[in-house]
């Protein structure tokens, strides 16, 4: 059965966009390169590097998120976006862009919508992930199942948002952890992200590692802890490169 | 929630011109500096200069009051305001003030046409937004 988008959840920064995004475009280029040697009647070819990028639309108002729209031109913005369902839940799948953009407002045109289009240019890689962790958090938690994302390779990376949509009171703590096969419980697990920690200002922050020997834990999770009666709304967004 | 625009604002030079003006559409765009180390197989961006302008349509009037006004500012840094609403400036009704170079506008005649054009206005600097 085809799939249909019918509840997606969208985080640009600290903002919750879903009730103004309505589209969502990721494009990854693969750069290939031809060569043509004496000794083929055939163009050879050959994978070269990767350029990410992602377009989000949707109607423009200067409540919330348009106005940041204009002040983080030029800055490198955290972007998830979940496309199973609003709220996502824990392990759907969310796409990740760290990425530059330009003002995206479009026209002021009598009697049309207000819309907007931001190209972002992801800086690096896109990470297509899983949500694991989403909504209001008033005690320390975790994941409920960790997620079986597979080992990092050699080489690869890791990368992870947080989108912090209202944050009332008190700290939390998040942090994304490993443990290897079979340690479904995270009994032994090993920490492998830390955010800033949270107070009493929406927020949002990327992260990313990169493993030069590779990760051979396969199960993931992120763990927050609150302290000084946490009330936290959030986003947590996960994916390996 | 979507809004409908019903009444935005275009002033050039210091004078609302938002009754001569059908539309408004900012170009605020951002040079994106690509490097390509050897140390990652994607492509690494960084922010560059940034570049503004901003294209307008007119309908001009019968005594084409429009033309003769920006005739006026031709080879001059005008100052300009931008507003998706008419509405008072405020937090969720922003505006965005700079200085832009007015160049000639030459409008088209189209036998039963209307004194329609479009003028792309280049800004020296930044277009400013501003919530109050």
């Amino acid at each position: 059965m085809a799939k249909v988008y019918t509840a997606v959840q969208a985080f640009y920064a600290e903002f919750d966009i879903s009730g103004d995004g309505n589209s969502f475009e990721p494009s990854r280029e693969q750069e290939v390169l031809e060569s043509r040697p004496f000794n083929s009647a055939f163009v050879k070819k050959d994978a070269g590097i990767v350029n990410d990028s992602a377009t989000l639309g949707g109607y423009l108002s200067f409540e919330d998120p348009g106005t940041a729209f204009m002040s983080n031109i030029g800055t490198k913005v955290p972007v998830s976006v979940c496309v199973d369902a609003n709220p996502a839940a824990e392990q759907d799948k969310a796409y990740l862009v760290y990425g530059l953009h330009a003002f995206p407002g479009g026209p002021a045109e009598q009697g049309a919508l207000r819309t907007f289009n931001l190209n972002l240019d992801a800086d690096d890689y896109m990470g297509i992930g899983r949500v694991l962790g989403n909504g209001q958090k008033t005690a320390t938690g975790n994941t409920a199942a960790g997620w079986s994302g597979g080992a990092v390779p050699a080489g690869g990376s890791i990368v992870a948002a947080v989108h912090c949509t209202t944050a009332t009171t008190g700290t939390v703590d998040i942090i994304i952890q490993s443990a290897a096969t079979g340690d479904s419980g995270f009994a032994s697990p090993t920490t492998r992200l830390t955010f800033t920690q949270i107070t009493t200002t929406d927020i949002s922050e990327w992260q990313r590692a990169t493993s030069a020997a590779g990760i051979t834990d396969t199960l993931w999770r992120a763990k927050w802890t609150g302290a000084s009666t946490p009330d936290h709304t959030f986003c947590v967004t996960f994916a390996i490169v | 929630m979507a809004d409908v625009v019903l009444g935005g604002y275009f002033s050039i030079g210091g004078v609302d011109r938002s009754s001569f003006c059908e539309s408004w559409e900012p170009s605020w765009e951002l040079e994106i500096q690509e490097s390509r180390p050897f140390n990652s197989n994607f492509v690494k961006k960084d922010a560059g200069l940034e570049n503004h302008s901003f294209t307008a349509t007119f309908v001009d009037d019968t005594s084409y009051t429009l033309v003769q006004a920006l005739d006026a500012l031709v080879g001059t840094k005008a100052a300009f305001e931008l507003r998706y609403d008419d509405a008072a400036v405020g937090a969720t009704n922003p505006k965005w003030t700079g200085s832009c170079v007015v160049p000639r506008t030459t409008p088209p005649a189209t036998q039963g046409g209307a004194a329609r054009f479009s003028v792309t206005f280049q800004v020296d600097g930044a277009a400013t937004m501003a919530t109050a």
